[in-house]
This record gives structure tokens, sequence and C-alpha cells, in this order.
């Protein structure tokens, strides 16, 4: 059997590792153990499976293959065990066995090729076949990618905030990776005919800078930006947090020639090319008083939620788990996939409500610009349904109020009256 | 929904009790303990009259009703007051501070700052109790309800404000109103602590330089431009802002939530049009004319917001519409 993967790419060296060893050091990062079995998302009826049940894959074999070709590849060694359904999706069920991965196998040797002489059709077909997931999306990278070639893209914005920019710099096995945050820009710019990298990183996150500052080697390709984006951090605030500016009424980021990436998809991006292996695993941060300690995970695709809580030492009991948001992050529940990159613990919040103390807190860190202190008082029903309209439902109203008035959920009953968060 | 911001209102409470300390201590230190009975016993009769208006007529919560804030807003007020006033000052000024606490909160705004309100009440009903300023460390008997008019007068001095608006200026200079030991109202005297104070604010987020900047920019703009000729521009300009209540306005009137705006542009209107008023009171009317001023500034808190607050996002885009504006767009569609 051969397993024939494109890619091989040759760019410039990362800085020195020592050099940046000395500006972190950080916290604990694991990886996955012995994992019983993952679920690999699939898409509908016309997918073609590739494996009969009750075969042997290695991580990183193609199980199946999407409507539109998109490869998906086992992600941990093992036996296929055929497709199960959960809540009206299919799954692709792998069952964990180690000695999979000690099956005799020739691999033939990708041909290393200088990027720049790549055209933009083979590297959207590398990034296809290699299974490169956007989480920023929540979609294959490679869709995106054609999308975004009908618009006109001239800047690529790397998106360090929030969790997952300190997962992939904040700790020392995953310093490697902020070195491939680069490599991977790069080839972003090639992949989509953009001009420059914008590299945005949370004003308050000093040392995360300055590890981009020492390794930005070539400034007239990327530049990093330090911005103070308002929560949740979305395409909608980060574009005026970057630009000054809001996104016009009714168009994405996209269409006005900027696409957002989070970082950990441009590492995974550069890792495949480099390795000729697809993308199997994904970084995931930990954090809360719910965890041991706070933790970054490189986990296979298709874990299930409750061996993931196991290995970061979720204490359970009372703490409760909301993914990628404290305020409205859903339960850690299913598998891992989609747009999640951080799991987050605590106690739930037993403080009543008070009266309004009119200190218009809400208004100040409302995204959308909203005044939430309205549905407690106008009698308008206009004025209560245009703003129900436009909420987004963040939470951070009802997180900051200091009388603990739920008005994020007062909110949303407008928005939907049979609605019962 | 689990999680919540760890400051409530007794954190914003707790805050604005630290930024008092200093100015406090101060005119204890300055009057003696008449300063502290006063202080006291008006945030007390505040809050007893607070909590049966607050219970049974604005039905809040056992705990709402219970909130340091009208204690805190009590010394707030004491401080505007001179530290020779009888001691049932602090049950009267208890009145229009609940008065105002209660009414018009369910408008977005109260109509006006409580402590100010209570201020510019008792300084139109009894100017004369109002007025008599002694001079520092004349110690009166912290517990007599209403002192001797003949030995108030023997301690009488003029207070910098009344020495500006006479046409001299006050002799020691500028460091000695800075410290406080000028005469003048008991919170008002010490600009440093006050300036104290207002820097925990800001630390605590709970200060705005936006109001706080335009007002007293605006007033050393006014100051300078409208001294007499054979005043030194800049130093009289010093000497204005350091006269009378104005920072005690700039750092705890002017960033009350309750009754000023929201937003950047508005605190910045409203902190420059509390400064234009500022000074036309004192020029015109006499007296301290930062009281009025921040009244008027709260009326027209409303009218700033109608006009400062943006638009909800993505629901309406413009600005609301005239009627005739809506037709036309209805007939083009």
């Amino acid at each position: 059997m051969v397993l024939n993967y494109p890619g091989g790419l040759f760019l410039p060296p990362r800085a020195d590792e020592r050099t940046l060893l000395t500006i972190v050091s950080a916290p604990l990062v694991v990886t996955a153990g012995k994992l019983d079995e993952v679920y690999l998302a699939l898409e509908g009826r016309s997918d073609t499976l590739l494996c009969r049940e009750g075969d042997t894959v290695r991580a990183g074999e193609a199980v199946a293959h999407l409507a539109d070709g998109t490869p998906i590849y086992a992600s941990v060694p093992g036996r296929f065990d055929g497709v199960f359904e959960n809540r009206g999706r299919p799954y692709a069920r792998v069952t964990a066995d180690a000695h999979a991965d000690e099956l005799p196998v020739q691999v033939r040797e990708p041909e290393k090729k200088r990027l720049s002489d790549l055209s933009r059709e083979e590297l959207l077909d590398a990034v296809r076949t290699l299974g490169i997931f956007d989480v920023w999306s929540g979609d294959w990278l490679w869709r995106r990618a054609r999308d975004a070639w009908k618009s006109d893209v001239y800047r690529v914005v790397i998106d360090l905030t929030d969790a997952n920019g300190w997962s992939l710099t904040g700790c020392r096995a995953a310093l490697r990776a902020a070195g491939d945050v680069l490599n991977g820009a790069k080839v972003l710019l090639q992949l989509l005919g953009a001009t420059k990298v914008l590299l945005i990183v949370d004003r308050t996150q000093r040392r995360q800078a300055k590890v981009f500052r020492a390794l930005i080697n070539d400034p007239s390709l990327v530049v990093l930006g330090e911005v103070e984006p308002k929560y949740p951090l979305r395409e909608e605030t980060l574009y005026e947090a970057i630009y000054a500016r809001r996104l016009p009424r009714g168009r994405s980021a996209q269409d006005e020639g900027v696409f957002f990436v989070r970082a950990q998809t441009a590492e995974a991006l550069y890792q495949a090319l480099l390795s000729g292996r697809p993308q199997t695993t994904r970084w995931l941060t930990a954090a809360g008083d719910g965890f041991g300690t706070d933790v970054v995970v490189q986990t296979p695709l298709g874990t299930p939620w409750k061996r993931l809580l196991e290995l970061c030492r979720f204490k359970g009991g009372e703490y409760v788990t909301k993914l990628d948001s404290p305020l409205y992050g859903a339960p850690a529940e299913g598998v891992l996939g989609g747009r999640t990159e951080s799991v987050l613990s605590s106690l739930p919040e037993k403080r009543s409500a008070g009266h309004c103390i009119a200190c218009g807190r809400c208004a100040d860190v409302c995204p959308m610009r909203l005044q939430p202190y309205r549905i407690l008082r106008t009698r308008s029903y206009r004025a209560v349904k245009t703003l129900a309209a436009a909420c987004i439902g963040c939470g951070c109203c009802s997180y900051i109020c200091p009388a603990a008035l739920p008005l994020r959920e007062r909110i949303a009953k407008h928005r939907n009256p049979s609605e019962n968060p | 929904m689990f999680v919540r911001s760890p400051r409530d209102k007794t954190a914003l409470a707790l805050d604005l009790g630290i930024a008092l300390l200093p100015a406090s201590a101060w005119a204890i230190f300055l009057y003696g303990g008449r300063a502290a009975v006063l202080m006291i016993f008006c945030g007390l009769c505040c809050t007893i009259l607070d909590f049966p208006v607050q219970k049974w007529i604005c039905r809040a919560p056992l705990k709402d009703a219970l909130s340091p804030f009208p204690f805190l807003t009590g010394v707030l007020t004491a401080f505007w007051f001179p530290v020779t006033v009888p001691l049932w000052f602090g049950a009267l000024a208890a009145l229009p501070i609940v008065v105002c606490r209660a009414f018009f909160r369910y408008f977005g705004h109260r109509l006006f700052n409580s402590s100010i309100f209570a201020a510019v009440v008792l300084s139109a009903a009894f100017p004369e109790y109002m007025n008599r300023f002694t001079r520092p460390f004349a110690y009166f008997p912290a517990f007599t309800i209403s002192l001797d008019p003949d030995l108030v007068q023997y301690y009488r001095v003029r207070t910098p404000l009344e020495l500006l608006q006479g046409g001299t200026l006050y002799e020691d200079g500028m460091l000695p109103q800075l410290y406080g030991y000028a005469s003048g109202a008991m919170g008002a005297v010490a600009i440093a602590a006050i300036l104290l104070g207002g820097v925990w604010l800001l630390v605590r987020r709970q200060l705005s330089l936006y109001s706080t900047g335009a007002y007293v920019l605006v007033l050393l703009v006014l100051a300078m431009a409208f001294a007499p000729e054979d005043a030194e521009m800049l130093n009289y300009g010093w000497l204005y802002l350091l006269s009378g209540g104005i920072s005690l306005v700039a750092v705890f009137s002017l960033n009350d939530p309750a009754s000023m705006p929201r937003t950047a542009v508005g605190k910045m209107l409203s902190g420059g049009i509390a400064g234009i008023l500022t000074f036309v009171f004192r020029q015109y009317l006499g007296g301290e004319g930062a009281l009025p001023a921040v009244l008027v500034t709260n009326l027209l808190t409303p009218l700033l917001e109608y006009f400062t607050l943006p638009q909800d996002y993505y629901a309406t885009g413009k600005r609301r519409k005239t009627p005739k504006q809506a037709a036309s767009a209805g007939r083009q569609s």
C-alpha cells in the first residue's frame, strides 16, 4: 500500500528557538494520551466510504470522501467501526488500537518545492487533499479559499487574540508553532493572492507580541498589530478594532478584501505541507477553576468531550463547562469539532438580581453599540424589537451588570418568545 | 448564564467610599470632631429615611433597600456644608436626597445628582447658615446642636472664592489652597485629598476624563480669558480652579453615572456645558456657581443622550427618521 500525499515545501529557517525560550516560560502542555475512540464528522448520504467495517486504518489514512472530494482522515490508528448517527448527523467511528500504526507501509517521499513555484490551483488542491480545517468558519479551508477567490482579498489577518493565541505561544512545547504560524501565513498569501499578512495580538498580551516581534524577519510581508477588541471576538468586532470603522451593512470582512484566519489553522497548514501528512489534530485550551491547572492539549480531531475533559483533569461536580465563551458557550457535549478551540469551566452563579442603578455599563460594553438597559425601561414595542433584533446574545451586559440583572435573557425572550434560555 | 463580573453594587459603593476617605479625613483634621459628626449624622439620616421609601414605595428588594449608596450620598452632601451649620442640617439634607433617589429612576436617569440637589436646596433655603465659613483649626464643640452666632462671627474669615469675587486674590497663594489650609466648605477645601480620591476612581474606571477634563479645561480657558486686567492670567486661572467646590464637582458630581450622559461625546459636551454655566453663574449670580450649573447640566442630560447615543447597530442603521423621510423611503422601495 502506498500513501500518496502532495506537499513538501521549502521556506527560510525559523528564528533561534533558544532566544525565544528566554521570553516565554509557561503552562503545562499535554498531548492527548491513549484514546478509546474518535468520531469523525461526515456530511450525508452522498459521502463515499473508502473502508469497510472492521478494516484497520493508520492515523492519517482516509476513511471517506465527502461529496465534493474532501477526504476525511482517521485521526488515531485503529479499526474502522462504520457510520453512526448522533442528533441527525453521521459520524465515522474509529476504535483506537496503537498497533495499527505498526503495519508495513511504504510512504512516497514528497518532492520538495519552493513556495513561489507553486500555482494557486496546486496549493488549493494540496489544502483540500491534506484536509486542513478552518477553525474561524468551522468549515474546510479549501472551500473558504475557493470562495475568497471570487472577492479580491488583499489582506490576510491571522487572529491571535483570545485563547488560541496563548495556546500557541504561551507554552514551551507549542513555541515551535509560533514560527509555523508565520510560515503558514505566507502560504495563505500565495493561496489567496493577497499582499500582506497582519498578525493581531491582544494589547494586554505583551509576551506574545514579544515572541512574534522576535520571529518576524520579513516586515514587508508580515506586520504585527496590537489591538484592543471588544468581546466577543467576532468578525465585526475585530474588523472594527483593526480598521477603526464598521463593516458595511450586510457585508462580510471577506467581501471587503480581508481574510480572517485563526492562528492554529495557519500553523496546521504549514505543518501539513512541510511533512506531507494531513491534519489530524487540533490545539485546545482548557482553563478555569474547574480544571486542576490550565492546560493546552494537542488533541486528535473527533475526540469525545467526555474523554477530553478527563484528560484535562476536570473536577466535575458543581463546576460547569462552556465551549469557547464563558458567557454564551454551549456545554461540552458530543465530540470536538467545528469552531471550538477552548473549554472553560467555573462555578454556577448564584447571585440574585437587584434593581437597575442606571450606571450605563451595559451600554459601554455592548459590542453592537446597543443600550441593553432599555429592555427594562422602555414601553415602546418597536424599540424593544429593534434592540432584540440587533442583539447577538454575547452576554457582555449580563456579565458587567453590578445589579446582576439577567439582561441577555430578557432580550432573548423578546427576540423569540418561545426561546427560554 | 453562570459568569458574572465580581464588581457588583457593593464593590462600586466601596470604591466610592474609599475615594471619599482622604477628603473626609482632611476635613476632620482641619475642623475637628464636629465635621465627623456632621458627615456621619447626615449619612445615617439618609440611610434611615431612604430605607422605607425604597422598601415600601419603590418596592425594591431588601438588599437593594439596604444599599450603602444613601450613606455615601449623605457624606458627600455634608462635604458642601461649612462646619458651623447646625446638626439638624443633616436630617434636613436627607429629605431632598431621598426624593431625588426615589423619583424618575425608571426613565433611564435620575433627574438630578442627589447630593448637589440637596446642597442647592439647603443653600437656597438657608443662605445665612451655608455661608458662615470659619478659619481652619478653629475646633467647635462636636455635639452642640446650634453654635453661638457671636462665636462663629469671631472666627469668620473670607474664603478664596469670596475674595476672588470681591476682586482680590487669596494672599497665601496656590499651594495652601491645594493642600487645604484655606477656609471653605468641609470637603471642598482639600483639593489634593479630593484629587487623591479622583485618582482612585480613575484607576477603578469610575471616573471619566472626558467630562472632568472638559469641565476643567473650559473653566481654565474662560477664567484666563476673562481675568481682571491687573491679574496675571495663568495664575488667576489656577486660583480660579482651586477656589470653591470646582474640584469636588469635577471629581464626584460629573462622574455620577445616574445623572450624566453615557457616551464619550456626551460626557465631553456635558462637562463643557457645566464649565460654561459655572463661570456664568459665578460671574453674574455670585456665590458657588458650580452647584446650580451641575443641576442645569443634569436637566440637559436626556437631550444630550438623544443626540449622542449611538443608534442600534444593524437594525436601524441611520438616525431616527422623520415621518416625511420614512414616507419617501417607503415610496422608493
